[in-house]
């Protein structure tokens, strides 16, 4: 419990300095926020005026202060340039980009713990060779072009699944194929010699001398242990996958936290840019936690 | 030895209960995953789900999720289109540049062009029930010249005073001086009528909630992705240039932000969308021999996009420095190769359908001289160095291009191409993309050396806020004062006489050209591909996509 609560501890220090550090970022940034709102051809005063509504006409460290306090309190203010609450308008944008990460990452694992083994067990054979080649052809096409060719192929070719949009399922499918398969084929190589390693091991040889099966060893001993970092690597790659979902929500003409930060930072949206970074870090933050807690439950033998 | 190793199995014989929730936590995704593949199955999507009365459009939109439909507040060219089905103007333009009725049945002009007395159309109602009248346009006028807020479009009301209720349906506007782009630019969107009540209601958030009195009303959003709008039935109020005068043929519309040009395609031929624009060079093509797909094309009243030197900052201060700039640029390469020839070259700053563009007269006004453009950074003292830039007093020749775009309409592509020919004088360009707020910044500090631009607009007067210190806009990129310049165009703002005042913007555009202030690139023609079962879209005289005559047909 008392790990749990340190944990939490840190989790929460860790999103103060994150959002501490990005409002700091944002303020040294060039660029006049009260301009931009302002327009084209704006006189000095409406500028000063907007700038007084704004607060930016206040120290940094009021500013800071207020902008905590809103925080605390639950508001994330609104956008500069709409209005908007922005608490409202990232809401209603995660849960395109929380489908999509997840998904993804889902399809990655069972994909990369599939194939991995399957290379690991064949190890040296054709079997073997062809996962390798066909994972290495997929990690090393950008993400980009792998999305287009899929479009192509599956829906402009054979017209099954639909290239854009968020809602239903099957506007899932092809972005969620063109992340998951680029992380699985880096992740059938760690399974691949995360098996490897461990059938090295002496409990393995072992097990062998015992007269247990191959299967047996493999199934019932072997991937357990390989597995672990398997649920590092789930944490890691949504992570990974919040960073890099920008492109394929530009890509599927889809809604999501990756354009709205692109956009908020083109037009230095400051509460919108705090208010998504302060998502992605809680996400983050929270996924590692439940990974770190997690192991303890899938093995004991690990104190925490 | 034995014992250590027996109590290693033992560990692990415990440890079962746990690998077995590994197991079941494997098995629970598997079996998600199965369920959700058998939901994804063979679901075929077709555009609006197969209704045959929803249209659904696939546009460039950018890559940027901002949406707001504030006709006022927005120079942004795909929001301005989607405008266009939702708010209706005072006046139309016609296809020869002049402008007739709309929501204005006629007007009359006092003989000092400084009052305007605009009868206004019976029966007109907003989508929300407002009736147009008089004072909900008086309303429009005051918005825009509030005390409180500059929106964009103010610019486009030019020496606007006040303006006052006659009759109900009759509305006196009155200018500081004569102003003869007012009717033209009360066609565009960007002056388009929004309701009051909507305004005041939505207050900032107007734009979020847009209310006109167009064939289409505004029905929801789903920010970054996708537009709706459902038919307007008490539409009866269409302009004359429009095809038909009753309400909307089709049900919905439903515009779709698709910012990757492939997918744009894709999503035309593989029929989830209807209509896709903005179609790229290498597609366009294609798409113009395939039986399955119609073109519709049509040029976008703008001022050309340009490349602009900072004629305020050492070297492009000397036209003969800029003079050298320019002759080294072998356009109609450039263009040819960029464009594969669906585009044609530009030689105007305005764009050539529009009044007082001076295109036929500059067309082959120039040549690409390298040889000559080398001559003169030679005799300015520039001379290459050891890599083949050009040094003068310990100073590298080099031009910081200053971008916030990126490659939309494949702007960057053509900057590339520049940066290689300018290299062959020894001029060395470096691309330097910043956020739109770093862009405006350095843009008014004058710190950068060269950008580029384009803007819509109806009316040969946009000029000024390029060229006039007073009309100037913050995404001008030309910070130079020519007095002559200014003057020209100040006059041609007032000039009644057409004749007259299509010389004025002649001569403005000669010495832009001549004094190398901007150096125009392309003509953009603007290009709609529908499927062949869509009829009815048109194209207005802006060069803006129109849906109020579209329907579909049976397959």
């Amino acid at each position: 419990m008392a790990y749990v609560l340190k944990r939490l501890a840190a989790a929460a220090l860790v999103v103060f300095g994150t959002v501490t550090l990005v409002f700091l970022i944002l303020y040294a940034l060039p660029g006049d926020p009260a301009s931009l709102i302002a327009g084209d051809d704006a006189p000095p005063a409406v500028i000063a005026r907007i700038r007084i509504q704004l607060g930016a006409d206040q120290p940094l460290w009021a500013q800071y202060l207020y902008y905590l306090h809103g925080l605390v309190t639950g508001d994330l203010g609104r956008s500069f340039l709409t209005g908007e609450p922005v608490f409202g308008r990232l809401a209603a944008q995660l849960p395109a980009t929380l489908e999509l990460t997840f998904l993804s990452a889902g399809v990655a694992i069972v994909l990369g713990v599939l194939l991995g083994v399957l290379s690991a067990v064949h190890r040296g054979d054709w079997i073997d060779n062809l996962i390798q080649t066909i994972t290495m052809t997929f990690t090393s096409m950008p993400e980009f072009w792998r999305g287009i060719l899929l479009i192509l192929i599956f829906s402009v070719w054979l017209h099954w699944l639909p290239a854009i949009g968020n809602g239903d399922l099957a506007q899932l499918v092809l972005p969620v194929a063109c992340m998951g398969v680029g992380h699985a084929g880096v992740l059938t190589r760690t399974v691949r010699n995360n098996v490897l390693e461990v059938i090295e091991e002496p409990f393995v040889a072992t097990l062998r001398g015992k007269g247990l099966l191959e299967g047996a060893i493999l199934y019932r001993h072997v991937l357990r242990s390989a597995l672990i970092p398997v649920i590092t690597t789930f944490g890691m790659l949504v992570s990974q996958m919040l960073g890099g979902v920008v492109v394929i929500e530009t890509l599927f003409a889809r809604q999501g936290l990756g354009r709205i930060i692109a956009e908020s930072v083109g037009s230095k949206d400051i509460p919108m840019i705090q208010g998504a970074v302060l998502f992605a870090a809680l996400l983050s933050v929270t996924i590692t936690v439940l990974v770190d807690l997690s192991y303890r439950w899938i093995d004991p033998r690990i104190t925490l | 030895m034995s014992f250590d190793d027996d109590d290693d199995l033992a560990e692990i014989r415990e440890g079962d209960l746990n690998r077995r929730r590994i197991l079941l936590g494997g098995g629970v995704l598997v079996v998600a995953a199965a369920g959700a593949a058998s939901l994804w199955g063979l679901q075929r999507t077709k555009a609006g789900g197969g209704a045959r009365d929803e249209l659904v459009v696939a546009y460039d939109g950018t890559s940027s999720s901002r949406f707001g439909l504030d006709p006022h507040n927005s120079g942004f060219a795909p929001l301005n289109r989607v405008m266009r089905s939702i708010y209706d103007n005072l006046t139309v333009l016609l296809p020869d540049q002049s402008v007739g009725p709309w929501l204005a049945e006629s007007w009359e002009v006092s003989p000092d062009r400084t009052r305007y007395d605009f009868k206004l159309r019976h029966g007109v109602k907003f989508h929300d029930g407002t009736v147009f009248d008089a004072a909900a346009l008086k309303a429009n006028f005051d918005r825009l010249v509030g005390p409180n807020t500059v929106l964009y479009s103010r610019r486009s009301l030019g020496p606007y005073l006040s303006s006052e209720v006659i009759a109900a349906d009759r509305l006196r506007v009155t200018l500081k001086r004569p102003f003869t782009p007012f009717l033209r630019n009360l066609s565009m969107t960007k002056l388009s009528i929004v309701s009051p009540t909507a305004v005041k209601k939505g207050g900032k958030l107007y734009a979020q909630k847009p209310v006109g009195t167009g064939p289409f009303r505004f029905i929801g959003v789903t920010p970054g992705a996708e537009i709706r709008l459902e038919r307007n039935p008490d539409y009866r109020w269409a302009p004359s240039t429009a095809a038909h005068a009753g309400p909307a043929k089709l049900q919905k519309l439903t515009f779709k932000n698709v910012p990757e040009e492939s997918t744009r395609v894709a999503v035309l031929r593989s029929g989830q969308a209807h209509v896709a624009d903005l179609i790229p060079p290498q597609d366009l093509l294609g798409l113009k021999k395939d039986p399955a797909i119609r073109v519709l094309e049509k040029e976008l009243l703008n001022t050309n996009y340009s490349l602009a030197l900072n004629a305020t900052r050492a070297p492009w201060n000397d036209p003969d420095i800029r003079l050298a700039v320019k002759l080294s640029l072998d356009i109609n390469t450039i263009v040819r190769v960029v464009y594969l020839g669906t585009l044609p070259r530009a030689w105007s700053a305005l764009s050539p359908s529009m009044f007082g563009s001076a295109e036929k007269i500059l067309t082959d006004s120039w040549t690409y001289d390298l040889a000559r453009a080398k001559e003169i950074l030679t005799q300015k003292g520039w001379v290459p160095g050891p890599d083949g830039i050009r040094i003068k007093d310990g100073k590298r020749l080099t031009i910081d291009f200053l971008d916030a775009q990126g490659n939309r309409e494949k702007r960057l592509d053509v900057v590339q191409f520049a940066r290689r020919q300018l290299a062959a004088s020894g001029i060395d360009l470096t691309v330097d993309s910043v956020s739109t707020g770093i862009w405006m910044n350095r843009i008014r500090s004058g710190d950068y050396d060269m950008t580029g631009g384009a803007s819509f607009d109806s009316d040969p007067d946009i000029l000024r806020s390029f060229y006039s210190p007073a009309a100037r806009s913050a995404f001008a990129s030309m910070r130079v004062v020519d007095p002559q310049l200014i003057a020209w165009l100040d006059a041609a703002a007032e000039e009644g006489d057409e004749a007259k005042r299509a010389e004025f913007y002649h001569q403005v555009q000669r010495r832009i050209d001549q004094q190398v202030y901007a150096i125009p690139i392309y003509v953009l023609i603007y290009n709609l591909a529908t499927a062949s079962q869509v009829k009815g879209v048109t194209l207005d005289a802006h060069g803006f996509p129109e849906f109020h005559g579209a329907w579909l047909e049976a397959a």
